[in-house]
């Protein structure tokens, strides 16, 4: 009774800040979609600069778009000869060719060390988009259960517990209510944010079964997480940097932002321990 | 001046007992570059190892999530239920707003600066007179980042919804600048839009300076940070509230 009254209680209490619950539905959804479709830029299109000098003519500029562009994915534009490098490591350009010397040479070595781009399947495809889609919603959920979660920490301070405590309970169902009460607070939140994302990016679709269960798998993960971490933190600044760290690290090594199969093997194996990973699996 | 000065001290103490200015300016991002550094260890060309590239990019995003730690130091006295005293003292508003930006400034910055020069020595970044001017860059981004901080925490009635609400900008422009990975695109449109992060022009002149030798891009940028770290000081100051730096009771049950 007291753990359905802790629950009802926090539901009453965050349901009073509408604004708050739709700008923590939005928010999230918001960095999803900005980030999967950041993500896709990472494709097989290989960007090629071609820089120029005063005796570069315009036939060689136009032999070596004639070559090139539109070749196996391949983009070709003038290039900037001052950020050479800083272009290059951006990703502005993936290769240069330098008119000053020889172009047959560097236009065949371009073609030839290209990697072409794999006829990949649409269901892989799709199925690398959702990963990435519901890592992205796994940290941001992980982040902001902690930010319910650390109103334990306020009712702690404010006596609130205590009070509870008299009325004949146990402090040990406070907790587990405050835990049911992110768990179904996250749960809510992470399938409207979902559901919209599936609405929106249709890479993303998923049989409603296997939609459910991420939704409360991710939910569950959260709500076990935070109120792990704000039993160990003393304030909630402890409480939310600490989630956000460890979020980020867990999603960072699950694969949410580089592809399993390029980390090296020793990260590969590490990955039975993550449990990002695990639902990531699911998909 | 000399209140200022204790002030200041004073503050500075807290900020580096609190321990958490070191562990998120420090041991974070030495181990967000070193986990991303192994991941993508194999994706990087001639040019720069992945280490060097994530050096280069995670120092001024991790400067930008201090803006958390300095919002609360604005908070703090709140909470403590000291604030009152601090309100009675014979203290001006203009000198409690600038202990707090100066102390988190001070204590970011040597974090900040220190971390930099480990991580770049530990994997080898270009060394020279360069570094130097990323350690001043550092400091004004310190500052700006402090006086935004502070205004939050000081000035802003719904102080908790918007702190709750700070990584998700922060992160955008992380995400846009491409310090998880790098983000190139040819597209005018989508680089206009990438080009909205700050942090986008930060990481593009740190490696137009330690790559392609162009100082210049910094140095304008070192006075970008300071200009607008000191008109966010003065409208820290102008919109200091007593009833925001006093209200620390039963935080975001109140609206």
């Amino acid at each position: 009774m007291g753990i359905y009254l802790v629950i009802k209680n926090n539901i009453k209490r965050a349901m009073r800040n509408r604004m708050n619950i739709v700008m923590v539905v939005l928010a999230p959804l918001l960095i999803c979609v900005v980030t999967v479709i950041s993500l896709q830029f990472k494709t097989n299109i290989v960007r090629v600069g071609i820089l120029d000098d005063a005796n570069t003519t315009k036939e060689d500029i136009k032999y070596v778009m004639e070559q090139l562009d539109g070749y196996q994915g391949i983009e070709v534009q003038r290039a900037e000869s001052t950020l050479i490098n800083t272009n290059l490591i951006m990703g502005r350009y993936h290769r240069y060719i330098d008119t000053t010397k020889p172009l047959e040479p560097q236009v065949r070595e371009i073609k030839a060390s290209t990697v072409i781009a794999k006829n990949v399947s649409n269901s892989e495809k799709s199925s690398k988009t959702a990963k990435q889609a519901v890592g992205l919603l796994i940290t941001t959920f992980l982040i902001l259960a902690t930010v319910h979660a650390t109103q334990y920490l306020k009712d702690q301070k404010s006596g609130t517990i205590s009070r509870y405590m008299m009325s004949g309970r146990v402090k040990g169902s406070y907790f587990i209510g405050y835990c049911g009460y992110t768990f179904l607070i996250t749960a809510v939140q992470c399938g409207v944010c979902l559901g919209l994302m599936t609405a929106i990016m249709p890479r993303v679709r998923m049989e409603f079964t296997l939609f459910i269960t991420i939704v409360l798998t991710i939910a569950l993960l959260a709500a076990v997480l935070s109120m792990c971490i704000v039993k160990l933190s003393k304030s909630d600044l402890r409480a939310n940097l600490t989630a956000s760290s460890v979020a980020i690290i867990l999603s960072l090594l699950a694969g949410t932002f580089v592809a399993t199969e390029h980390m090296p093997k020793s990260m590969q194996t590490l990955q039975v321990l993550n449990p990002i990973n695990w639902i990531l699996n699911l998909l | 001046m000399n209140i200022l000065k204790v002030l200041i001290r004073f503050q500075t103490g807290r900020r580096i007992k609190e321990g958490f200015s070191i562990g998120y300016n420090i041991i974070f991002p030495i181990l967000l570059i070193s986990i991303l550094g192994v991941l993508t260890r194999n994706q990087f060309g001639d040019v720069i190892t992945s280490y060097q590239y994530y050096t280069v990019v995670m120092i001024p995003f991790c400067a930008c999530m201090a803006l958390i730690t300095a919002a609360y130091a604005g908070k703090e006295e709140a909470y403590a239920k000291t604030a009152v005293r601090i309100v009675m003292a014979p203290i001006s508003e203009r000198q409690i707003v600038l202990s707090k930006i100066f102390s988190c400034t001070i204590v970011f910055s040597i974090c900040n600066c220190f971390t930099f020069v480990i991580c770049g020595f530990i994997w080898q970044l270009p060394r020279g007179i360069e570094w130097i001017l990323i350690c001043l860059l550092l400091v004004a981004m310190s500052f700006l980042v402090a006086a935004i901080g502070v205004l939050l925490g000081t000035g802003m009635k719904n102080f908790l919804f918007i702190k709750n609400l700070i990584n998700l900008p922060v992160g955008l422009c992380a995400v846009a600048a491409g310090v998880f990975f790098p983000l190139g695109t040819s597209n005018p449109v989508v680089q206009g839009v990438l080009n909205l992060s700050p942090l986008t022009h930060v990481n593009r002149y740190l490696f137009a300076m330690l790559f392609d030798h162009m100082k210049s891009g910094v140095c304008i940028l070192i006075l970008i940070h300071v200009v607008v770290g000191v008109f966010i000081s003065i409208f820290a100051i102008t919109t200091f509230k007593k009833e925001e730096f006093l209200h620390g009771d039963l935080p975001g049950y109140k609206e």
